[in-house]
């Protein structure tokens, strides 16, 4: 469903993402993992046809991002980490703006709007302004957003940011029940237990490059870990996390004297 | 035949690569945001409101030039000077409004990863932009029209031909910005790009503020041309050629009037064409290459700099907080692109005053007995009071407001020193080297103490007007609100209309010089008045703020009422 061949993007002379190549079958849940600025959130830009690649190839549901992009881009869903919402909008308002841009029938359009925002528990608000939502309410018409046109392909970025634990629980449930009905998921997050629990498979991306793709158990195996938190940190070379803790607490901590 | 005409137009915007469905649906959601964008907190500063105003300056300018000139010119000068106005207006705005319509990478944010062609994208915001020209130039150009019928050469026909061909003029200028923002963000990133267009702005704003004295130098030279039965020298200005448009349109099928018309629709039809065709084609590309804009790199400042630069905010700052909010403002005068392009243009009015004292011959030193007044170096001092209204109008607003959380959750007790250091940000950081670039200008014709005696007068002025604006402030913390669409347009506008009341200081300066101790005398006074009048104004600002956070405080607590 996915298919990456050497993508690359280099800023400035920086290599963000270098290389990479991978391969996701439908169905599939992928959680993509990396420690920040390892260039996760520059992949799932180049894969949504936001960001051009500098190198590379990209083809989703078959079609070739870069030829046909707007193809690729009517089969896709994308949850962004940051921004993503007219604030000025109600949340009835843009779902409906999202909806006519994939030119849903205005029944359709109305029912699914409707619907959505009732499972989320937004109903009660879905005439006010989404400046007066908080967070977890964006981040759930966000989610609202990329579900509504029924796409093959689901790109996640941070999605649970804000959501309380019942939305997480509900989230999780239902990219669950999306993957079994065929629909390919592709997660970016810094929250590995969830990752773990979600995803049936795991790429780890360090400064630009792929160090590990496989099942949560392969990983754990390969490295001899007993959990995704420390297969991460000895992948990410991040294991001086407790001494750098110390530090930062003895800084604040001397400010007091 | 209604169907049939919508039918036809989503068939030619389909051949033109636009989604009509998206197109109209994109559009109206646009054109809503900007009418919705209101910050509850900043009196009804909404963009319909700021719009309105605007229309109604411009139009009231434009009513009161055609009223001076209806009478005296002919109708193709009459024609030439409203279509230069309206061009360079238009341009003007544009460049200074408009640049996150063109080119917005937060939209593309919102809008990268739908399935929008960039046609579609480019046709909206086009579309968008179009909507406020269309506006702006009817303001500039519906009084304009209706008097030229009753010109000294009136034809009955003439507000029906020129009007239109004024808003194409405005069309055409406003498409010439457009290409300008598209040639530029092929070349640099997005960092540059910005920086780009703040230079080219502030040049520009040159060419407004001092093209007119070009215009008013090259009249006689025209006319001198027109008799002599060539106008070809107009040719190489873009109004001239609209001109020649409007003479054709009533008829006057001379020889270079329909060679102007003839270059003036080939032009307008080749900006549009080229807007719509090779840069629309490339819209999502350039705004990817915005997404791919890196942090631009500064240089740390050398350690010794660092220490200067703690020793001033220690001599000037006394509390923490007038510390902080003399760095943060500081900081920003530097770094916020808007106050850069808004206000740093004035450091180099002094050169070009003296530019124009040369050109009048009238830079003698007014201090020598038996000489007049030059008001060139009236008009230098002036600056400085201008630059206070601008900085006080631009004072709330910042791309970057929504940082303005800080200032919620940190304990700023003593919101009166925090303004004092706000100002005296200001004063350090502009006033003061304006006034000593004044100095140095006008020692090349006086005598160095009677030049920077002036320039102290004039920081002396300007710091008695810094008291009198902050007296006015509406409160809130700098830099803590949404910039909206055509607002700051409407503050210029309005600090504008206060010009002539710089009269009565003319007429003040006029009578201190011709006393040996007058400046002297003056001096002390408005240093005494100014130094009251800000206290004064940090301890309303102070007041106006605190009630600004307590309604604000009021709406959240309201807000977590409800829910």
């Amino acid at each position: 469903m996915i298919e990456v061949v050497n993508l690359t993007k280099q800023y400035d002379g920086v290599l963000a993402v270098d290389h990479i190549s991978f391969t996701i079958a439908q169905g599939e849940i992928v959680g993509y993992l990396g420690p920040n600025g390892a260039g996760k959130s520059t992949t799932v830009k180049m894969l949504t046809g936001i960001l051009r690649p500098t190198e590379g190839s990209i083809a989703i549901d078959g079609l070739d991002l870069l030829k046909d992009p707007i193809e690729v881009k009517r089969r896709i869903g994308y949850v962004p980490e940051t921004g993503g919402l007219y604030e000025s909008l109600t949340a009835y308002e843009y779902l409906h703006l999202v909806g006519r841009l994939y030119h849903l029938p205005e029944e359709v359009l109305d029912h699914r709007v409707e619907e959505f925002l009732k499972l989320f528990g937004l109903q009660s608000f879905m005439h006010e302004r989404l400046s007066s939502y908080s967070k977890g309410m964006k981040q759930k018409v966000l989610i609202s957003a990329a579900l509504l046109h029924n796409p093959k392909v689901l790109f996640l970025d941070e999605p649970l940011t804000g959501l309380d634990a019942h939305s997480a629980l509900l989230l999780k449930e239902l990219l669950r029940r999306l993957a079994a009905e065929g629909k390919t998921i592709f997660y970016c997050s810094h929250i590995l237990d969830v990752v773990e629990r979600t995803c049936t498979r795991v790429i780890i991306i360090h400064k630009g490059r792929i160090v590990a793709d496989g099942t949560v158990e392969q990983l754990k195996e390969l490295t001899r870990q007993g959990t995704l938190e420390d297969v991460f940190k000895q992948l990410t070379y991040s294991s001086d996390i407790e001494e750098l803790a110390q530090a930062f607490a003895r800084s604040i901590l001397g400010m007091e004297g | 035949m209604r169907h049939r005409l919508l039918a036809l137009l989503e068939h030619g915007a389909r051949r033109l690569g636009i989604d009509p469905h998206q197109y109209w649906h994109l559009l109206r959601v646009s054109l809503l945001l900007d009418f919705r964008r209101q910050n509850a907190l900043s009196s009804g500063q909404s963009t319909p409101s700021a719009l309105l105003t605007t229309c109604l300056v411009y139009g009231i300018f434009s009513l009161l030039l055609a009223l001076f000139t209806f009478r005296v010119l002919d109708l193709f000068h009459y024609s030439l000077i409203f279509l230069s106005y309206s061009m360079l207006m238009i341009a003007f705005i544009v460049l200074s409004e408009f640049g996150a319509t063109i080119v917005s990478p937060d939209d593309y944010e919102i809008l990268g990863h739908r399935p929008i062609t960039s046609r579609t994208y480019f046709a909206v915001k086009l579309s968008n932009l179009l909507f406020y020209i269309l506006m702006i130039g009817s303001a500039l150009n519906v009084f304009p029209a209706f008097l030229g019928a009753f010109s000294e050469s009136a034809e009955r026909l003439f507000p029906l031909i020129y009007f239109p061909v004024a808003l194409l003029a405005c069309l055409f200028s406003a498409m010439l910005v457009v290409l300008l923002y598209g040639a530029l963000l092929r070349v640099i990133n997005y960092e540059k790009f910005k920086d780009a267009l703040v230079y080219v702005q502030i040049a520009f704003s040159f060419l407004v503020l001092f093209g007119y004295q070009v215009i008013l130098r090259a009249m006689p030279y025209w006319e001198q041309e027109a008799t002599a039965g060539s106008r070809r020298a107009i040719l190489i200005m873009p109004p001239g050629w609209f001109a020649g448009l409007v003479q054709v349109g009533l008829g006057h099928w001379e020889r270079d009037f329909v060679l102007w018309a003839g270059w003036s629709m080939l032009m307008t039809g080749f900006l549009v064409g080229a807007g719509l065709r090779s840069f629309s084609l490339e819209y999502s590309f350039h705004l990817a290459r915005l997404r791919a804009a890196t942090a631009e790199r500064r240089r740390a400042r050398s350690p010794f700099r660092r220490r200067m630069a703690r020793a001033l905010e220690r001599l000037l700052a006394r509390s923490p907080e007038e510390r902080a909010a003399f760095y943060f403002v500081r900081r920003m005068l530097r770094r916020d692109r808007t106050l850069k392009l808004r206000l740093y243009p004035a450091l180099g009015f002094p050169i070009a005053f003296v530019v124009l004292g040369i050109l009048e011959k009238g830079l003698t030193d007014p201090f020598l007995p038996s000489k007049r007044f030059p008001s060139v170096a009236f008009f230098m001092v002036l600056v400085g009071p201008l630059l206070v209204l601008n900085f006080h109008a631009l004072l709330p607003y910042s791309s970057e407001h929504a940082a303005a959380w800080l200032f919620r959750v940190t304990p700023v007790r003593d919101l009166v020193r925090f303004f004092a250091g706000v100002k005296k940000a200001f004063l350090v950081a502009l006033i003061l080297p304006l006034f000593l670039l004044i100095g140095a200008a006008l020692s090349w014709f006086w005598t160095p103490w009677h030049a920077f005696l002036h320039a102290a007068l004039g920081f002396a002025l300007s710091y008695i007007f810094l008291g009198i604006a902050f007296l006015f402030y509406r409160g809130g913390f700098p830099f803590s609100q949404e910039p909206m669409k055509m607002t700051q347009t409407r503050q210029m506008t309005l600090t504008f209309l206060c010009l002539p009341l710089f009269g009565a200081f003319f007429f003040l300066f006029y009578m201190l010089y011709k006393y040996a101790e007058g400046p002297f005398l003056a001096l002390g006074l408005f240093l005494l008045l100014g130094w009251i009048l800000n206290r004064a104004a940090d301890q309303r600002a102070a007041r106006a703020t605190r009630a600004q956070q307590e309604l604000e405080g009021g709406v959240l607590e309201w807000f977590d009422d409800l829910s």
